[in-house]
């Protein structure tokens, strides 16, 4: 990972694109490439770096997001950006993909070090969980892990486990709400259906 | 299920934290609570940004080659797109401005221009040319999904839940490499879910043909190449459709939705 190095995507959120990013997917939509490399040029560094970090494996980061980018192109028609950003709709595809490509042999190196960029915004909020809670977020948000594998690994029962998750997500919903999406303007950008 | 335990499992279904038999249970919920499905797109907006806690890395430039590379190779069968104002549409507007002094030119056997207007009639000039080549790339999408539809080795299964709707039809091109699927009244995968198509052949598991999703009609029509461990097949027994989590499975986690033999268009 000797050429890898911080992208400029870093410390941003991406809030104040969710306008344009529904018009790029509204273009790819339509057809055109240009707007997908656009997509990618605002996303593929982060998204990069998350299915790195869930893989382990540089190789399979690469196929991985670029199966996602191909579901984009595929599925840009559908998108409904109704309350939800494109960067969610990627990056749940990112780390659905990533999860699904893991080895099982992935699960055994990993460390118990933490995942997280502390100097990103969200990752500064999830610095603000308790231990517990950061430790479920992360198996299950980095591991794909359930409930109850959680509950295993950390010795607790699977109620507390679903507490731990439950009140981390609010207190990164809170932290997170102005960041989030729903109180822009919606725009009109349902694509159209071909009938063949 | 108190009002806490639905909070725990609107918060676990949106990381994904839940025991596939658990996750039956709330795909149902999804469709059957409606405080449910809020509580749980809320979340999923969070589980979309936890993203960026992860560490930015710079990708290699071949990846962006390689997206685009696909995407050139197998183009969404394109519409316009409400929302989108063409590139044109400014473009003419430009047009019809500079035009009139053209116009006026020609009529006095001289044109003179300022340089502004120069650069506005260049500019008019280039989105024009990008309109054309967008235009072409359409027209050649077009011609390339229809041309996929015909041919004699082009083989067609219609999926559907019984006798009735929702329904859908993929059809196999071998010779191009790719699927196109048509879907019918079937209702769009929620948030953090997708429709996955899947290739059943007998004594092997079942193989992932793609995902894909329907819009706010319940229709979807696209355009799936086929990956190399399909193409290696001859004959597929059966298709199916179920829903998994956005991204796909690598093994369907239902009874298929629909599903459906193939047969041959002649």
């Amino acid at each position: 990972m000797a050429d890898s190095k911080p992208g400029l995507q870093s410390t941003a959120l991406p809030r104040e694109r969710d306008r344009d990013d529904a018009r790029l997917v509204a273009r790819i939509a339509a057809g055109d490439e240009r707007a997908l490399g656009s997509l990618y040029d605002a996303y593929g560094a982060v998204v990069y770096g998350l299915a790195v970090a869930i893989t382990r494996n540089q190789e399979v980061a690469e196929s991985v997001v670029a199966d996602a980018f191909a579901a984009v192109w595929r599925e840009a028609r559908a998108f409904d950006p109704t309350g939800r950003s494109v960067f969610a709709w990627i990056s749940s595809m990112v780390r659905a993909l990533a999860l699904a490509a893991r080895r099982p042999t992935d699960l055994a190196v990993e460390t118990g070090g933490s995942l997280l960029n502390e100097a990103s915004p969200v990752g500064a909020a999830l610095g603000r969980l308790s231990g517990p809670q950061r430790t479920a977020v992360e198996l299950a948000y980095f591991s794909g892990l359930p409930r109850s594998d959680i509950a295993v690994r950390m010795g607790a029962s699977e109620a507390t486990v679903s507490l731990y998750l439950r009140t981390a997500m609010d207190t990164l919903r809170n932290v997170l709400a102005p960041e989030m999406p729903g109180t822009a303007q919606p725009i009109d950008v349902t694509p159209r259906q071909v009938a063949l | 299920m108190s009002a806490n335990e639905h909070l725990d499992a609107a918060a676990a279904y949106a990381l994904g934290a839940v025991d596939p038999g658990e996750r039956a249970a709330l795909d149902a919920l999804m469709t059957s609570d409606a405080d449910f499905r809020r509580e749980v797109d809320r979340y999923h907006e969070v589980v979309g940004m936890m993203a960026l806690a992860a560490p930015t890395l710079t990708a290699p430039a071949s990846l962006r080659q390689r997206i685009l590379s696909d995407a050139a190779s197998v183009r969404p069968i394109a519409t316009r797109a409400p929302g989108v104002t063409p590139a044109s549409q400014g473009t003419t507007r430009t047009i019809s401005r500079v035009l009139p002094w053209l116009a006026a030119a020609a009529s006095l056997g001289f044109a003179v221009f300022s340089s502004s207007q120069l650069r506005e009639a260049r500019s008019a000039l280039q989105g024009l040319r990008g309109e054309l080549v967008a235009a072409r790339g359409v027209l050649a999408s077009q011609d390339s999904t229809i041309s996929a539809f015909l041919g004699p080795d082009v083989r067609v299964v219609s999926l559907s839940e019984g006798a009735q709707r929702p329904s859908a039809r993929v059809y196999w091109n071998a010779n191009k490499g790719v699927f196109i699927v048509t879907a019918f009244n079937v209702p769009r995968a929620p948030d953090g879910r997708t429709y996955q198509l899947w290739a059943i052949v007998k004594g092997r598991n079942p193989m992932s043909m793609g995902t894909f999703n329907t819009d706010a009609s319940g229709r979807a029509t696209i355009v799936v190449p086929v990956n190399a461990e399909l193409s290696q097949l001859t004959s597929i027994d059966l298709c199916g459709i179920t829903m998994e989590p956005q991204g796909g499975s690598m093994q369907p986690t239902e009874t298929p939705r629909l599903v459906g033999s193939w047969r041959t268009t002649d």
